[in-house]
């Protein structure tokens, strides 16, 4: 299984990189992990001419935490944000240090993780990434610059309902940027696959704060059975105010079911169940259930 | 397009300096096997799946056939050949026999690798399941393979340090 021929460049700065890109615009494809990229080539489903390789420009690699600001970079791999060394070297509040491991560590495996990168996860912007669920909740901004300049897109402009992203060709993902929540937020995640290791059916991410044991703020998003990830603002209205005991059973599954629903993506009966649960689980791990 | 341009790699495999000109289509595994000679770096999907393909690079599991040989340039791999240490791999090598962890053999040099990974940084067993669970293997049902490594495991831990 070979992918066709192509003209393989390692630029070593970020400069070189998007000069690169923006020559091969019509014919470059950019080799991040190349989790998903180098199966599709193998697969001769993509025949790009040029591919250029970022894995050598350390820039790209970067974590760090810049006034409040978490920024990663696009080369960050998955496993990296799993090692609490180094997302604890960060001083980021406990919980979120935690979400953010919780997340990395359910994607794929450890050889997959290893690789795979947080930029290339998101251009690649499929519906079972984790980190698409984690920027939309989170408000994340994407750096995308190109050979012309830079730009910082609000993820959820960033993504089209459609599922296809604002890049265009020439253009690259430079970095992530999430501010840092604060301690008070209490975070759930749920995910539903066949089995460990496979692709998630579905999954939910729940984020809340309390107050006298009632939701104050609440942001609840669901993915994997949508074709991108959503806010369910009607679940979030209901839940904002209600105590913290609130039934994880079947009043909030039945909201969420319609939550869901009204982002009008026809899903599936079982699919919208399966949304249910996940979301229900996640409410109720972040209300510590 | 043929393949108009070859690049001079040069890694370490299993302690050896290894300089040779590769096309950048030809994955890691490829190579390994048919310019190095290495008869455990075996392709199986192609797609990152099944993990017969895992190699270790710079000290961790990687999926051969998702790397392409010309990004491995400096790198340090090591194939079910020659494992780190020649004690741990006679000892990976007697447990995967004793409990019969192999049948046609094909996925074997993987979980090798990873068993090799595992012991290395000592991984609780739960998490040592959880990589295990990288691979595929048609069949054993896994959990020949499950006792291998934690009778490993349990070695290592009574030996203070590897087996």
């Amino acid at each position: 299984m070979y992918p066709a021929p192509f003209l393989y460049h390692r630029p070593s700065g970020l400069h070189q990189a998007l000069e690169l890109l923006s020559r091969h615009k019509t014919d470059g494809v950019i080799l991040a992990g190349g989790q998903s990229l180098v199966p599709r080539m193998n697969l001769r489903q993509e025949t790009p001419k040029n591919v250029v390789d970022l894995n050598r420009i350390a820039d790209l690699s970067t974590l760090a935490v810049v006034d409040d600001v978490l920024e990663i970079g696009a080369m960050v791999r998955h496993q990296s944000l799993c090692w609490d060394a180094e997302v604890s070297g960060l001083s980021l509040p406990s919980g979120f240090a935690q979400l953010l491991g919780r997340m990395a560590g359910a994607i794929g495996n450890l050889p997959i993780r290893l690789r795979g990168t947080i930029g290339g996860s998101l251009a690649n912007a499929s519906p079972k990434a984790q980190w698409a669920l984690l920027s939309l909740l989170l408000d994340a901004d994407i750096v995308i610059e190109n050979a012309g300049g830079a730009r910082c897109e609000r993820y959820a402009e960033f993504l089209n309902r459609d599922g296809r992203t604002t890049l265009k060709p020439g253009d690259m993902i430079t970095r992530v940027k999430i501010k840092v929540p604060s301690a008070h937020w209490r975070y759930g995640f749920a995910q539903l696959a066949p089995q460990q290791n496979r692709p998630t059916s579905a999954f939910a991410l729940a984020a809340v704060t309390l107050q006298d044991a009632c939701v104050r703020d609440c942001r609840i998003a669901v993915g994997a059975c949508t074709p991108v990830p959503c806010r369910l603002q009607a679940l979030e209205d209901w839940l904002s105010g209600r105590p913290a005991s609130v039934d994880g059973g079947n009043d909030l599954a039945d909201v969420a079911k319609a939550a869901v629903r009204q982002q009008a993506f026809d899903l599936e009966p079982y699919l919208e169940h399966l949304a249910a649960v996940a979301i229900t689980r996640a409410v109720a791990q972040a209300l510590g259930h | 397009m043929e393949d108009t341009e070859l690049h001079t790699v040069s890694f370490k495999l299993n302690g050896h300096v290894q300089v040779l000109q590769v096309a950048p289509r030809r994955s890691l595994t490829h190579v390994l096997d048919q310019e190095c000679g290495m008869k455990s770096a075996r392709v199986g999907c192609g797609q990152g799946d099944c993990g017969s393909c895992t190699v270790s690079v710079d000290g961790v599991p990687i999926r051969g056939c998702l790397l392409f040989a010309v990004q491995a340039d400096g790198a340090d791999i090591r194939t079910a050949e020659a494992l780190a240490d020649p004690a741990m791999l006679a000892a990976i090598r007697k447990a995967f026999k004793k409990h019969r962890a192999i049948q046609c053999g094909y996925c074997t040099p993987g979980f090798m690798i990873l068993a090799e990974y595992i012991l290395r940084n000592a991984l609780p067993l739960d998490q040592a399941v959880q990589t295990l669970s990288a691979n595929l293997c048609r069949c054993t049902g896994y959990s020949p393979i499950v006792s291998a490594v934690t009778e490993l495991l349990a070695l290592r831990a009574e030996n203070g340090c590897g087996p």
